[in-house]
């Protein structure tokens, strides 16, 4: 598993990097914005993208808007880092079908059953898909 | 100088947990975790003072909300609380409440930097 995360505070960053890499064994790029989120998703392969909702120049609804009008991207697995709770951000994710929320400060047991049910789901797709 | 103490409960210890927990003989992910935010915030600080000073009400509540984000991620409730009233304030455009809250942010900030360095040098 590839994932992309995606948000300007690099504490969080760090955190959830270690997070995905020690406990799950998944692999990694990171970005501070929007945009610099695009330009990778655009070069690489990624099962997962985590984006912070509020970031500098392109927010984070800004980017998840991209990626479901992308032919290539609109499947991809979305999970938002947030510690906002407006309603009209959050009904705006659920239209956009966000697959999964990490409330900040993000806990790790949390956070890992949320990114292991999503490996799971994946997994379980890929071999359907071969057949 | 006096070399003052914080308790431990200054900090959402449950969060310092947690990271701890993703410590290594390696690395020390607490402490970077921690290093990344002091160094960071007073950089915040002086930038929310500008918006602040400019009016740019919108800049305010934007610098609050990121400086709330990394302040929930090292445990630093208080600074969070206070983060939150200046992004409410901002949003209100009640620049005038902003910045009395950013004062207090400020102050704020030197105690939980001290509990922060603490923790470090624990972990």
């Amino acid at each position: 598993m590839h994932a992309l995360i995606c948000d300007d505070d690099p504490g969080t960053r760090l955190l959830v990097r270690h997070l995905v890499v020690q406990k799950l064994g998944w692999t990694v790029a990171e970005c501070a914005d929007g945009v610099d989120a695009l330009h990778l998703l655009g070069r690489s392969t990624f099962d997962v993208a985590i984006l912070d909702i509020e970031m500098p120049q392109l927010d984070g609804v800004s980017v998840v808007e991209a990626i479901r009008s992308s032919p290539k991207l609109r499947d991809l697995s979305i999970v938002m880092l947030t510690s906002e709770h407006r309603e009209d951000v959050v009904r705006r994710l659920i239209a956009l079908r966000v697959t999964d929320y990490i409330v900040k400060p993000p806990n790790v047991q949390t956070t890992i059953s949320k990114l292991e049910r999503i490996q799971q789901r994946l997994s379980a797709v890929a071999p359907a898909l071969k057949r | 100088m006096i070399d003052v103490v914080i308790p431990p409960a200054y900090l959402d210890q449950s969060v310092l947990a947690d990271i701890r927990g993703l410590n290594t003989p390696d690395e020390d992910v607490l402490g970077e975790v921690i290093s990344l935010y002091v160094d960071d915030v007073p950089k915040q600080l002086s930038a929310l003072a500008a918006a602040i000073g400019a009016g740019q009400t919108e800049v305010v509540r934007q610098i609050a909300h990121r400086l709330k984000g990394s302040s929930l991620g090292v445990g630093a409730s208080r600074m969070a609380s206070l983060c939150s009233a200046i992004e409410c304030a901002a949003h209100d455009h009640a620049i005038d409440h902003a910045a009395v809250h950013a004062e207090g942010l400020a102050a704020e900030f030197v105690v939980t930097s001290r509990a922060l360095e603490q923790e470090k040098r624990a972990s």
